[in-house]
Parts: structure tokens; sequence; C-alpha cells
């Protein structure tokens, strides 16, 4: 479950450079709420209520997890979670807030 | 790799660590059928499961392998009786790995996960080896190519922990063939294997392929030790990986949705200029 590590991320990096969105594709609000309290997530949490995000993002199921870039565009997508993806998760983000504005440039090989 | 849509029985260990597909099996696996749940052997082996304390459990699992070796759920209990071994009875693994050497189920999957748990470890990987061969011969017996495929992915990945590279590099290219490229988790098992058999004209593609769309500290580092030990230029490597991300990066499409705290309603664009990590998830 990718909740904690979420949480744990947000915590040390959310702000104004970063933020996390988590949208909640059931439209169970109070299961949501009940499942968001467990884990203590600060981040908005979001509800399809129209559920149109699957067909919006062209989802193939959940979790995924999309890393969208300072030009809103979409640079990472990752389909379900297994322990130790939160630190691949952490090396993009800090990948792009690494990149300055406006630069395509990739992280550095050496 | 332990995913297996067809064997039921992994659904709730496969569902705790991969997503819920909306367009595979997964679900439609989940009903058990009523035979199975019939029986004595299932319900002496339910009353197992509910067993909390570890030591108990553990000691329940080791009577019902030695009492109902045939039975369907034998598989399954020896590999939770190996998982809590690990942690209740360390000195008895090998001993438990031998006599499920021994065993014979038709269903590769409990072959597959116990040795793909101790191959992800490190631990015992000799018998993990012999147990992961056992899986791969049980699933070329059967039908499901997936299942193979799994089976082979994890022979190949415990070989390789265990220093033997050419054979990790056979079996790893005869599970690719069926399930990369593109499938990140094997495409990465791929690239990492042939760069341990000393391919690395082989590797560098994979890792290429797989920096273009996802950052990894240990794929860059690995990439990048392979263009400088062949003498190539790093700078046009990295130029190459950056034009393809920014090939393959697309617009996100804005959406407004209410918040669950306040059903205040948010935009994507309202955090233009912030990165931002949209997850969709589902309350289990």
């Amino acid at each position: 479950m990718e909740y904690p590590h979420l949480q744990e991320i947000y915590a040390r990096r959310g702000g104004e450079d970063f933020v996390i969105l988590s949208v909640e594709t059931t439209n169970r609000p109070a299961l949501a709420e009940k499942f968001v309290a467990e884990h203590a997530a600060t981040f908005p949490v979001l509800v399809d209520d129209q559920r149109q995000m699957r067909s919006l993002f062209g989802l193939k199921g959940v979790p995924t997890n999309l890393l969208i870039d300072r030009q809103g565009k979409i640079v990472f997508r990752h389909l379900g979670f297994a322990p130790g993806n939160e630190k691949m998760f952490e090396a993009e983000i800090d990948f792009l807030l690494a990149k300055p504005e406006g630069s395509a440039k990739g992280a550095s090989l050496s | 790799m332990r995913f297996s849509p067809t064997d039921r029985r992994w659904l709730a260990l496969v569902c705790l660590s991969l997503p819920l597909l909306w367009t595979a099996g997964c679900t439609g696996n989940r009903k058990s059928s009523p035979e199975a749940e019939e029986g004595a052997d299932s319900a002496a082996y339910a009353q197992i499961e509910i067993l909390e304390d570890g030591a108990a459990r553990l000691a329940a699992l080791r009577k019902f392998v030695k009492e109902r070796p045939s039975s369907r759920e034998a598989g399954e209990a020896y590999v939770d009786l190996i998982e809590l071994a690990r942690t209740e009875d360390p000195a008895s693994v090998p001993g438990a790995l031998r006599d499920f050497l021994k065993t014979d189920h038709a269903s590769p999957g409990p072959y597959n996960a116990v040795g793909w748990d101790l191959a992800e470890a490190g631990e015992h990987l000799d018998l993990a080896v012999r147990v992961l061969e056992k899986a791969v011969a049980k699933a070329r017996a059967g039908e499901d190519e997936q299942m193979l495929a799994s089976c082979l992915d994890s022979e190949a990945w415990a070989r390789h922990k265990n220093g033997d590279h050419a054979t990790a590099a056979a079996r790893m290219e005869e599970a690719y063939a069926i399930l990369g490229p593109g499938n990140d988790e094997i495409d990465e098992h791929m690239a990492l294997i042939y760069d341990a058999a000393g391919m690395d004209e082989k590797a560098k593609p994979i890792y290429m392929d797989l920096l273009s769309h996802m950052e990894s500290p240990l794929l860059r580092g690995n990439l990048a030790r392979i263009v400088s030990d062949g003498g190539g230029s790093l700078a046009e490597i990295e130029a190459e990986i950056s034009r393809r991300r920014a090939e393959g990066a697309t617009e996100a499409p804005d959406f407004t949705l209410p918040t669950l705290a306040s059903a205040e309603q948010v935009s994507l664009k309202d955090f233009r200029g912030r990165v931002v990590l949209l997850n969709f998830w589902h309350p289990t």
C-alpha cells in the first residue's frame, strides 16, 4: 500500500514546489474518509464523483501514480505499488524538482 | 515475480502488492470454487490460517503438511510455513525447503512464491534455485504462459543473486520473450542480469529505454559505467535520454474534482508550476 509512503514523501517535500493530489476513483467517500483518517494523510484527497478519471487518463488499473512536471506534462506513469517503489518515485520527484524551470535537460549520468 | 493471475490462492497475496487490474483476470478469479471450500483439508487449513500466534501457527502448519501431504492446501501451507519459519525458527528453513522439494504439487504457484521470496531476500539461494527449477518444470507442463514467464523470471533472479549469471541470462531471456519489453520490472531484471553477465551491449539499450520514462539512480549509474567502459560519450547518451523523455511526455488533461474533506473544487491547473504526484487509488 502506497499511502504511508506518499504521506512520508509529502511531509518531506510538499509545499510551493511539490504537491500530491490523490484521487479516489470509485466514488465511495465514506470508505475513503475512514481510510484517509487511518493513514493520517495530509495531502489533498479528491473524489472522482463522475468516474471520469479512468478514461481521461487512460488508466489501466489502480493504484496508478503519475508525475507531472512544472510545465504540466506527464513524465512518469507507474501502475501498481510494491514495497520499494517509493524509492523510484522519490528519485523521479527529486529529478524533476532539481530540473531548472523550462529546461528539458535530463539528470547527469556521471 | 510472484504474480500469477490463474492461481486463485495467490490473489490475496498478489493484491497486496499489485494493482487491481481492470482489464486482467484478477477479479475474475476472486471466487474460489465451492468444492475447494469443502472437505476436511480446507477446514483444517482454515483453522490454521486464523491462528495469530506465529509459533502456534508454525507448529500447526508443520503438522498439516505432515498429515495431509497430498491435499491441495499443502502447497499453500508450505508457503506460509517457510515464510513463518524464516522469522520464527530460521535454523529450520533449509530442512523445510528440502521437505518442500520432495513434494509434487501440480501447481507451480507455491514453488514460485517460496523461491521468489527467498531470491528477493537473498536467503538460501542454492535451495531457492532448486525450488524455482521445480516451479519452471511445473509451469512448462501447464498451459499458462504468464505463469511460466513469472517462474522463469524468479529462477533467473535467484541465479543472478547467487552469482550464476550465464544461466540467469538464459532463463531471463526466455521470460523476456514472453513478457517484455515494456514491463518495467521484467525489463529491469533483464538489463541487470545482462549487465552482471558482462553482456553490456544487450544491457545498454534496455537501460536507455527504462531511463527514457523513469528515473533510477541504480540504472543511471550502471548505464554510465557501461558507456564509459566502452569508451562512449556520456553527453551523447544523456542527450538521447532527455530527447526521448521530452518526446514521451504528454500534456496532462485538466480536471476539476471535489475534495473529500470539504467538497471544495480543485483543478489540476491550480498547481501549474509545481511538480505534482497524481495518485489514483481505491479504498480497500
